[in-house]
């Protein structure tokens, strides 16, 4: 058996550790550490373990059936399934590996299975076209959400339709809210490429500026018949929830300045997914709430900087 | 006029344009050939103001080009996924009002409201020219248009061009293969060593391929048969 997929794994983690630095390093492993503590003591209890048992094997499904590899891995790679499998077990050793020090040590074995299985899939997701109507309600020119709402519609109405039927509890509808904002700020993983960057905007405030007017007014569309709904039958939180907005729009606005300071044409920024899971998780707590406001005018100098690389034009001067 | 003066860009160790120093006629269809890595990606990247040169600067009737002057096609061709083929074209400003849609995609038959992801090649292509097109701009930038397309979309992309061309826009163009540039070109130029070395008008198109493969033909002849 060769190990060649798992040794072009391990290059492009060590990679993207690298491209975190230090400090998101050790972050990113405390967290790791909390989630295996987490887990371990989740395998103590049966009915706990069993929706973390299955919830991973939802994740990896979803994994192995949206990774755009197979075709070439089951082409070109020496005993695909074999390479898979293994690929898929040595990494969530450590989330399926605490399981064997409880009474459900036999989710181990069934797990190694599942992978050995779910890498016998062929198929994947097929492209096709989702509402192909939903530029009449999105501008195209503002792409990140046609393209994440043409993606993620049916979760995304879902959560919004619970959090219209929860609005006479007192925090529920903010929840559910709450992750429609940690969905959208995935819209901005992706990088236009340049024809894209330079066509609305000559300047990189310009572009700044349009993409935050596009993205608060979205959200605003969103969230605000549910908190007024909310605030109607709830009078005592309407402070609660005028800061919630307040502090969700920063979310989505630090999610676009993050995007421009990392701008590189035409690619995927994976590498900021780490460092916006903490700005949404963080404002979910009282006393993190400053953190993306503070994150928020950190990075607005930074996008501008690293977005006059690329606005540059011999014949005008960038503001 | 568009005058190159002392124009540079070194990558590494690799200087790929070397203090390019020339003049190109407005109004006309300048076609560049060079052989693989020699800086035809690089010199059109800077004349569409993509990319910054180390030295020198490029004018446009005696004003510093614009990125407002020019339209690019680039080789590879990105498009933002989950979007369809329309809802692309409507991210450009629409600056050519002659531009129909409808019309042009009689010929073209792309299927604009499906996502990108489900094009082929040639197809993704074909989305990136329109998008092109779309836009009026004094010059066009054309790099390796061809490439991909079938033969009825080739034959489209010439009349595109003399199109162009007889609205008086300037337009530069490359490609790996002779045929198309001869077809549609009033000079070719051929970049090498950082340079534009040679130059072709139209009457001399006819001496391209004898005096830049001649030698090549024969050697590779030899070569190719005592090693196949």
């Amino acid at each position: 058996m060769n190990w060649i997929l798992l040794r072009v794994r391990l290059h492009q983690a060590k990679r993207q550790l690298n491209s975190l630095g230090i400090f998101y390093a050790l972050i990113l492993l405390a967290f790791l550490c909390f989630a295996i503590f987490y887990i371990l003591l989740a395998y103590r209890e049966r009915e706990k373990s069993l929706y973390i048992f299955v919830a991973s094997i939802l994740i990896l499904a979803g994994i192995h059936f949206a990774r755009t590899d197979k075709k070439f891995v089951y082409n070109h790679i020496a005993r695909p399934v074999q390479n898979i499998s293994t690929e898929y077990v040595i990494f969530s050793l450590p989330f399926i590996l605490p399981s064997v020090f409880t009474s459900q040590w036999f989710y181990f074995p069934i797990w190694v299975l599942t992978c050995f299985l779910i890498a016998h899939i062929k198929a994947g997701f097929q492209q096709r076209t989702r509402f192909p109507h939903l530029s009449n309600f999105i501008s195209p020119q503002n792409f990140e959400w046609l393209s994440g709402l043409r993606k993620n519609l049916v979760p995304v109405l879902l959560l919004w339709v619970l959090a219209l039927i929860t609005c006479r509890v007192r925090i529920f509808p903010l929840i559910f809210l709450w992750l429609i904002i940690v969905t959208a700020t995935s819209f901005y993983q992706q990088c236009e490429s340049l024809q894209v960057l330079f066509a609305s905007s000559h300047t990189p405030r310009q572009l700044i500026t349009q993409k935050t007017r596009h993205a608060t007014a979205l959200t605003l569309i969103f969230f605000v018949p549910i908190l007024v709904i909310n605030g109607i039958f709830n009078p005592s939180l309407i402070l609660v929830n005028i800061i919630f907005l307040f502090v969700q729009i920063t979310i989505i606005v630090f999610a676009i300045l993050l995007k421009y300071t990392t701008y590189l044409p035409n690619e995927n920024l994976k590498g900021n997914t780490i460092l916006m899971s903490m700005v949404t998780i963080g404002a979910l707590i009282p006393f993190l709430l400053p953190i993306p406001v503070v994150m928020c005018f950190r990075n607005y100098g930074k996008s501008i900087k690293n977005l006059k690389y690329y606005f540059d034009d011999p014949s005008r001067t960038n503001k | 006029m568009i005058r190159l003066e002392q124009i540079n860009k070194t990558f590494g160790a690799n200087k790929v344009l070397n203090g390019i120093s020339f003049d190109f006629a407005v109004s006309l269809t300048h076609g560049i050939i060079g052989l693989n890595g020699t800086g035809k990606t690089t010199f059109f990247n800077i004349l569409g103001t993509f990319l910054k040169p180390d030295g020198g600067e490029i004018f446009f009737n005696d004003k510093k080009i614009s990125r407002d002057d020019v339209a690019y096609l680039e080789t590879a061709n990105f498009f933002y996924p989950n979007i369809t083929g329309k809802e692309y074209l409507e991210i450009f400003p629409s600056s050519n009002r002659q531009f129909d849609l409808a019309k042009i995609n009689r010929l073209l038959k792309l299927p604009l409201d499906e996502i990108t992801e489900t094009y082929s090649t040639g197809m993704k292509k074909k989305l990136a020219l329109l998008a092109i097109i779309k836009q009026d701009k004094p010059i066009y930038i054309f790099d390796e248009p061809f490439n991909g397309l079938d033969l009825e979309t080739n034959m489209a992309l010439e009349i595109i061009l003399k199109n162009l061309k007889s609205k008086e826009k300037t337009i530069f163009i490359s490609s790996h293969i002779l045929s198309p540039l001869i077809h549609v070109c009033d000079h070719i130029h051929l970049l090498q060593q950082g340079n534009f070395s040679k130059n072709y008008a139209r009457d001399q198109f006819g001496n391209i391929e004898t005096e830049l493969f001649a030698d090549y033909h024969q050697r590779a002849a030899e070569i190719i048969s005592g090693s196949i």
